[in-house]
C-alpha cells in the first residue's frame, strides 16, 4: 500500500490487464486492485476494470467499484477528459439493471446520456422513466424504478401525473424533488401551477403534495385571489392565519407587498399573525412602493407593532435613519423604543447571526443629544463601527458629556483596529484620542483599571487577528493590553472582569498582571484559582499558555495552593497535544517541587548522578 | 399539542453592577424561583452555555431536526434543567445546588418549559462574577419596561412523538444496572482532544472501555487503537471485560466544562447501550447521556423494549408513590416499588437520579399524555419475550472481514488491518428448529433466516420475527469485543 502516483494511463492499463487475466482469488485480486487504485489513472479505466470485476462477483467488489467509478479519465496533472459511452458499457448497464444494483445503474444511466445536451437528455430521461414505470407491475417494482431513475433532470406535468396516478402513496417525495426550478437570477419568475396534478392530489386527500405544489408553483395573481377569498371567508383570526400560512408562496425574490396591503386593508389586525413573520417578502426597488403605503396605513391606524416591524425589517438604511431623525424631532421616545433590536436574523444549528439597522453618524448624534440614555442603552447595538462610519463626532460628544458607558463601548470598538484600510486608519485617530483620555486616568489606578477592564471586557471574541501589528499601530491597544497590566490589580472587580472577558488577549493581560508576584496578584490569583487551573487544560495558544504557567507559579505562596497547581499540572502532562509546551510544564512542576520538596511523589525524587 | 405560553423572551439584562438572568417559564405551568447567585457565577455561565450547545447539537449526516425548549424543575434541594439535542441522541441535565443561591420571595416548586434562544446563549457570555447576578425562573420573565414594545407570544407545539418517547425511554436507560467509574477529567479530555485533531476516515469508529483483572482500565479509540490509561479508576472485574460504545464525537460537548471539573463519573450500561457522564463542577453537576450510537437516538422504537421489565405495574402502588413523590420530591426505591416508579417515569411523572439511585418528581407534560400512543404494544417483541425460555443456542460464531487501510495515526501514516466483526447465531426457538441471525458490530440484526410464516411472508421487510429477536436477546451476552485494527507491514500486508 503506497502513496498516490501519476503513472501514465498506458502503464496502468498494462498492469490492470495483467491482473484481470491472472487467476487470483477474489480477496487477493481486490487487495491488488486497491493498491493499483491509488494511481490517478485508475478511475479513468473504469470501462476496463468495472464490467470485469462486476461480472466476477458484484457483491464482493461493490465497494471498490463505488469508490473508484468515474466517467472522466485523468490525462496528466490538472487535465481530464470525458470517457465516451460504448456498447460494452451499455451491456454493463443492462446487467446492473437486471441485478437491481440501484446506485451503479444510476451512475451508468447518467453517463449514457452525458454526451447529449440538457434538453435532449431530459427528454430521453422522461421517455425512459415513463416507459419503465409503466412496465413495473407491483408497487415494490414501481418504487424501485423511481429509485433507479432518480436523476437530476426536471419532470414535466404529464409524467408526474402518470407516476402519481399509478403510485399515489410513495411518489410524492420523488415528484417534489424533481419539480422545475422557476427561479432566475434576474428576478423574473415564471410560475405555473400543475393544476391537473394538484387536483389529483386534492382528490387523494394528499395535503402534503397539494400544498407543496401550490406554494412552489402558484402564480402570484392566483395566490392573491385565493388569499383575498380566504380573508373574506374565514372569520376566525387564528383559522385565517393558519390558512394563509399554508398558502404562502415560496420562491426567490417574490414581492408580496401589494397583496399584504390588500389583506391588511381587508382584515386589519386579524392578519398580523401572518404578515409580521413574512415582512421580508415586502421587496424594495423601482416601482415597488408597497412599503410606503403599508407604513402610512399602519401609522394612520395606530398599528405601532406592525409599523415598527416594517421599519426595522423592510425600510432601507436611509429610511430607517430618516424615521429615527423624525421621531427625535417629534420627541416620540416611546416610538423610538419600538424601533430597536434585530431587523433580520438567521438561525442555524449552534450559531446564528442577525442584522441591525445601523445608525448614521448624524442620526446617532441627534439621538444622543436628545436621548442619551437610548444611545447607551437599547440603541447600542445599532452603533456599528465599520468602513463607512467611525462615529468620531459622537465620540467627541460622549467625551464632552463624560459619558463613561458610551466612551467605553466606543473604545472597545476602536481598540482592535489595526489600520488595514483607509477608513480604519481614520479610526486609529479616534483610538489615539481615547488613548490620551485613558492615559490621563492612570493617576487614579483603581479608576483606570475599572474603565480599561470595561473596555476590554466588551471586545468581541475572535476580532484580533494580528496582535503584534495591533499593538504597533494602535496606541489605545498598546496602552490597555501591554503597558498597564499590573494596574488591573488595583481594582478587584476590574481584574475579575478581565480574567472572565470573552476575548483571549484580555484574559492574557490578566494572566500577565498575576506574574508580577505582588501580594495583590497572589490574593486575586488565589481567588480565581479554578479559572487559572482551567488554563492548564483549555485549548490555548502557546504564548498565552506560557504566561498562564508563569501566573500559576507566581501565585503559589503556600503549600495548599501549590498542591492544587501541582495536581493540575501533573494531569496536563497526559494531554496528547503535540503543540502543548510540555517542557515548560515540567519546568513549572520542577519550580514548585523545588520550593516544596515534601510534595515530590516517589517518581519525582531528586537523583544525583556521579562518576 | 402543548401550548408554550411566554410573556416575553428569556433575557439577560445588565445594569450597572448587576445582571438579571430571567428565564421565562411557560405561563401554563406556574413555577417560581428567584434568587441571587451567591457564588460560582462564571461556572453557571459556562454550564448554561454548554447546555445550550447540547440543544443545538446534531451529529447526524443529514439532519432533519427540531428542538424543544429546555425543561426546568425546581425542588427544595436543587434546581435542574434538562435538554435533548436536535438529533435526539444526547440528553443533558444541569443540576444546580441550593448552596449557590440566596432565594428571594416565595418558591413554587414544580416543572416547566423555559424559553431559550440563540440570543440568550450569546448574552450569557456577558455575565461577569463581579456583578451581582440574579436568576429568575417564573412565568413573568424579567419585568422589562417595554413601554409598548413587548408582547405576549405563544407557541403551540405539537410535541413530536419520537421526542416524548425518547425522553421517557431515557428513564429506562438510566435506571438500568451497569458499571460506574470515576475518571480524572484529563483522561476524558485527552481522548476528546485526540479526536478533534485526528479524523477517522475508516470505520469502525467505536470507543472501548477495557478493564483488566489487575485493576487497571483503558479507554481505546478505534480505528487507531489509541489507548488512554484511566489513572486511578477502580473497578471490581476479576476477568478482562470490554464495553464498546459508539457516537464518541458527541463527547466534545463536555470539552468546555472538563478543564474546570474536579472529577467525572461514567455510567456504562453495556455494549452498544447508552452511557452517561456526570461532570462534577463547583456547586453543580452536568449529566450527559449518549445513546449507543448517534443514529440510534433515544427515540428509535424498540431499542430498550427487550431490556425492560414487562410485568404490569401495580396501579394502587403507582398512585400512592406518585402522591408521595409530589410531597417528598424524591424517593429511594425498594425492590417492590421499583416497577411502579419505573412506570411513573414512563408516564413522564418522575425522573431517575443516576447518582443517588433514586427517583425524583418531575411532570414532563402539563397535560396527561397518551402513553399507549408513545409505546404502542409491539406484538413481535411481546412474543419474543414469551419465547425467551424456549431458546436453544447451538452456535455463536464470530465472523471477521479484514481490509488493509493506510491512514494517519499519532505515530504518522501507518498501514493497519481493519477487522470488521459480525456475530452469527444459530439455534432453535420454540417450534422453529432452524433460526439464523447475523448481528453487526453495532449490535443490530443485519440478516436472518427463520422457517416461521412471518418470515416467509415478509422476509426482513417488517423487521426481524419474534424467533430471531428471542435468539438475538439470548445470545447478545456472548458477543465479545476485541481490537478492531492492528498494524501491518506496508509491503507484505503481514503483521508488523
Amino acid at each position: 500500500m503506497g502513496e498516490r502516483s501519476t503513472r501514465h494511463q498506458k502503464e496502468v492499463r498494462k498492469d490492470l490487464e495483467a491482473l484481470l487475466q491472472s487467476d487470483l482469488g477474489d480477496t487477493e485480486l481486490r487487495l491488488k486492485l486497491e493498491k493499483l487504485s491509488l494511481e490517478y489513472a485508475f478511475p479513468g479505466l473504469t470501462p476496463l476494470w468495472g464490467p470485469a470485476i462486476y461480472r466476477r462477483n458484484h457483491r464482493f467488489f461493490r465497494p471498490l467499484i463505488a469508490s473508484k467509478f468515474s466517467n472522466y479519465a485523468f490525462i496528466k496533472k490538472w487535465k481530464w477528459k470525458p470517457i465516451p459511452w460504448s456498447a460494452e458499457l451499455s451491456k454493463w448497464m443492462e446487467e446492473t439493471d437486471r441485478d437491481d444494483e440501484v446506485e451503479l445503474f444510476r451512475q451508468l444511466y447518467a453517463w449514457s446520456l452525458s454526451s447529449k445536451g440538457y434538453k435532449k437528455a431530459r427528454l430521453q430521461w422522461l421517455k425512459d422513466l415513463s416507459r419503465r414505470f409503466k412496465q413495473a407491475r407491483s408497487r415494490k417494482e414501481q418504487q424501485l424504478e423511481l429509485e433507479k431513475m432518480n436523476q437530476w433532470w426536471e419532470l414535466d406535468e404529464q409524467t408526474a401525473l402518470e407516476i402519481y396516478t399509478r403510485l399515489p402513496q410513495g411518489s410524492t417525495r420523488f415528484i417534489l424533488s424533481h419539480l422545475p426550478s422557476q427561479y432566475t437570477w434576474y428576478g423574473g419568475l415564471k410560475r405555473e401551477l400543475w393544476s391537473d396534478l394538484a387536483a389529483r392530489a386534492r382528490q387523494e386527500g394528499d395535503d402534503e403534495l397539494y400544498y407543496s405544489l401550490y406554494c412552489r408553483q402558484v402564480p402570484l395573481e392566483k395566490w392573491r385571489q385565493d388569499a383575498l377569498a380566504l380573508a373574506k371567508k374565514l372569520e376566525d383570526s387564528a383559522e385565517l392565519v393558519e390558512a394563509l400560512n399554508r398558502h404562502h408562496p415560496e420562491g426567490w425574490g417574490l414581492d408580496l407587498g401589494p397583496v399584504f396591503l390588500e389583506l391588511v386593508q381587508a382584515r386589519g389586525v386579524d392578519v398580523f399573525g401572518y404578515l409580521i413573520p413574512h415582512l421580508r417578502n415586502v421587496r424594495r426597488g423601482w416601482f415597488k412602493n408597497s412599503y410606503q403605503k403599508l407604513s402610512d396605513l399602519a401609522q394612520e391606524k395606530g398599528w405601532w407593532d406592525f409599523w415598527s416591524g416594517l421599519v426595522r425589517v423592510v425600510a432601507t438604511h436611509k429610511e430607517f435613519n430618516r424615521e429615527i431623525a423624525r421621531l427625535v424631532d417629534q420627541g416620540r421616545e416611546d416610538r423610538l423604543l419600538l424601533l430597536t433590536g434585530v431587523s433580520r436574523e438567521w438561525n442555524f444549528r449552534g450559531w446564528a447571526f442577525g442584522r441591525f439597522q445601523a445608525l448614521d453618524e448624524g442620526t446617532a448624534l441627534k439621538l444622543y443629544q436628545r436621548y442619551p440614555e437610548l444611545v447607551r442603552g437599547p440603541y447600542l447595538g445599532h452603533l456599528s463601527v465599520g468602513w463607512d462610519r467611525d462615529y468620531s463626532r459622537l465620540l467627541e460628544a460622549a467625551l464632552a458629556e463624560n459619558d463613561e458607558a458610551l466612551v467605553d463601548f466606543m473604545a472597545s470598538r476602536l481598540v482592535n483596529r489595526v489600520g488595514h484600510y483607509d477608513s480604519e486608519k481614520k479610526m486609529l485617530a479616534g483610538a489615539e484620542r481615547l488613548a490620551a483620555v485613558y492615559k490621563a486616568l492612570l493617576e487614579d489606578p483603581p479608576e483606570f483599571a475599572r474603565r480599561a477592564a470595561a473596555v476590554l471586557g466588551q471586545v468581541p471574541p475572535y476580532t484580533i487577528y494580528c496582535y503584534h501589528r495591533l499593538v504597533r499601530n494602535n496606541r489605545l491597544a498598546r496602552l490597555l493590553y501591554e503597558q498597564t497590566a499590573e494596574i488591573y490589580l488595583a481594582d478587584e472587580g476590574a481584574f475579575q472582569d478581565l480574567i472572565e472577558a470573552p476575548e483571549i488577549h484580555a484574559q492574557k493581560t490578566a494572566y500577565r498582571a498575576l506574574t508580577t508576584g505582588s501580594s495583590a496578584a497572589t490574593r486575586l490569583g488565589k481567588q480565581n484559582l479554578t479559572l487559572l487551573l482551567g488554563t492548564l487544560l483549555r485549548p490555548l495558544h502557546r504564548k498565552t499558555r506560557l504566561v498562564a504557567f508563569q501566573a500559576l507559579e507566581a501565585i503559589c505562596d503556600d503549600q495548599q495552593t501549590a498542591v492544587r497547581v501541582l495536581e493540575g499540572a501533573r494531569q496536563a502532562l497526559d494531554l496528547p497535544e503535540r503543540g502543548y509546551p510540555k517542557e515548560e510544564l515540567v519546568g513549572l512542576i520542577g519550580q514548585l517541587l523545588n520550593r516544596w520538596p515534601e510534595l515530590c511523589s516517589k517518581r519525582e525524587q531528586r537523583v544525583v548522578y556521579g562518576r | 399539542m402543548i401550548l408554550f405560553d411566554y410573556v416575553t423572551p428569556s433575557a439577560l439584562r445588565s445594569e450597572a453592577g448587576r445582571n438579571f438572568l430571567g428565564f421565562t417559564a411557560n405561563g401554563q405551568r406556574p413555577v417560581r424561583f428567584k434568587a441571587r447567585i451567591k457564588e460560582e457565577i462564571f461556572m453557571v455561565r459556562t454550564a448554561l452555555r454548554a447546555l445550550g450547545e447540547v440543544v443545538w447539537s446534531d451529529d447526524t449526516w443529514f439532519a432533519d431536526s427540531q428542538f424543544l425548549d429546555p425543561i426546568a424543575t425546581v425542588h427544595p434541594d436543587r434546581v435542574f434543567f434538562e435538554v435533548f439535542s436536535s438529533d435526539q441522541s444526547v440528553y443533558a441535565q444541569l443540576i444546580l445546588s441550593p448552596e449557590l443561591f440566596e432565594p428571594e420571595g416565595d418558591i413554587v416548586c414544580g416543572t416547566t418549559n423555559v424559553d431559550f434562544t440563540g440570543w440568550l446563549w450569546a448574552a450569557l457570555g456577558t455575565m461577569r462574577s463581579r456583578r451581582e447576578t440574579y436568576l429568575s425562573l417564573s412565568p413573568e420573565g424579567l419585568e422589562v419596561e417595554t413601554r409598548g414594545g413587548g408582547a405576549r407570544f405563544e407557541r403551540k407545539v405539537d410535541v413530536p412523538q419520537p421526542w416524548a418517547r425518547g425522553f421517557l425511554q431515557l428513564q429506562a436507560a438510566m435506571a438500568m444496572p451497569g458499571t460506574r467509574l470515576r475518571l480524572r477529567p484529563v483522561d476524558l479530555l485527552a481522548a476528546i482532544r485526540f479526536l478533534s485533531k485526528n479524523k477517522a476516515r475508516v470505520s469502525p469508529r467505536a470507543l472501548r472501555y477495557e478493564f483488566r483483572p489487575d485493576g487497571s482500565a483503558e479507554l481505546i479509540l478505534e480505528p487507531w487503537e489509541e489507548a488512554f490509561p484511566l489513572k486511578g479508576v477502580e473497578h471490581g472485574f476479576k476477568e478482562p471485560k470490554t464495553v464498546r460504545v459508539w457516537g464518541r464525537r458527541r463527547l466534545k460537548l463536555l470539552a468546555p466544562l472538563l478543564p474546570f471539573a474536579s472529577s467525572v463519573d461514567v455510567y456504562l450500561k453495556g455494549r452498544g447501550l447508552p452511557s452517561f457522564y456526570v461532570v462534577h463542577l463547583p456547586g453543580m453537576r452536568f449529566v450527559l447521556g449518549l445513546t449507543g450510537w448517534s443514529a440510534a437516538g433515544w427515540t428509535s422504537s424498540g431499542g430498550f423494549s427487550l431490556l425492560v421489565d414487562q410485568r404490569p405495574p401495580d396501579l394502587d402502588r403507582m398512585k400512592s408513590l406518585g402522591e408521595r413523590l409530589e410531597s417528598e420530591f424524591h424517593l429511594r426505591p425498594s425492590a417492590e416499588d421499583d416497577r411502579a416508579l419505573f412506570e411513573l417515569c414512563r408516564l413522564g411523572r418522575a425522573v431517575y437520579d443516576l447518582e443517588a439511585a433514586e427517583y425524583r418528581s418531575r411532570n414532563l407534560f402539563p397535560v396527561d399524555f397518551d402513553v399507549e400512543a408513545l409505546f404502542p404494544p409491539d406484538p413481535t417483541v411481546e412474543e419474543a419475550i414469551h419465547l425467551a425460555d424456549q431458546v436453544e443456542l447451538e452456535s455463536c460464531v464470530t465472523r471477521e472481514t479484514s481490509k488493509v487501510k493506510r491512514f494517519k495515526t499519532s505515530k504518522g501514516k501507518e498501514s493497519r488491518e481493519i477487522i470488521h466483526r459480525d456475530w452469527v447465531l444459530d439455534g432453535s426457538v420454540g417450534p422453529e428448529s432452524e433460526v439464523h441471525v447475523v448481528v453487526s458490530a453495532t449490535g443490530r440484526i443485519i440478516f436472518g433466516k427463520c422457517g416461521c410464516p412471518h418470515f416467509q411472508e415478509h422476509l426482513l421487510n417488517q423487521g426481524p420475527c419474534a424467533h430471531m429477536l428471542a435468539l438475538f436477546q439470548y445470545g447478545r451476552d456472548r458477543f465479545e469485543d476485541e481490537p478492531t485494527s492492528k498494524a501491518v507491514d506496508a509491503e507484505t500486508g503481514g503483521p508488523d
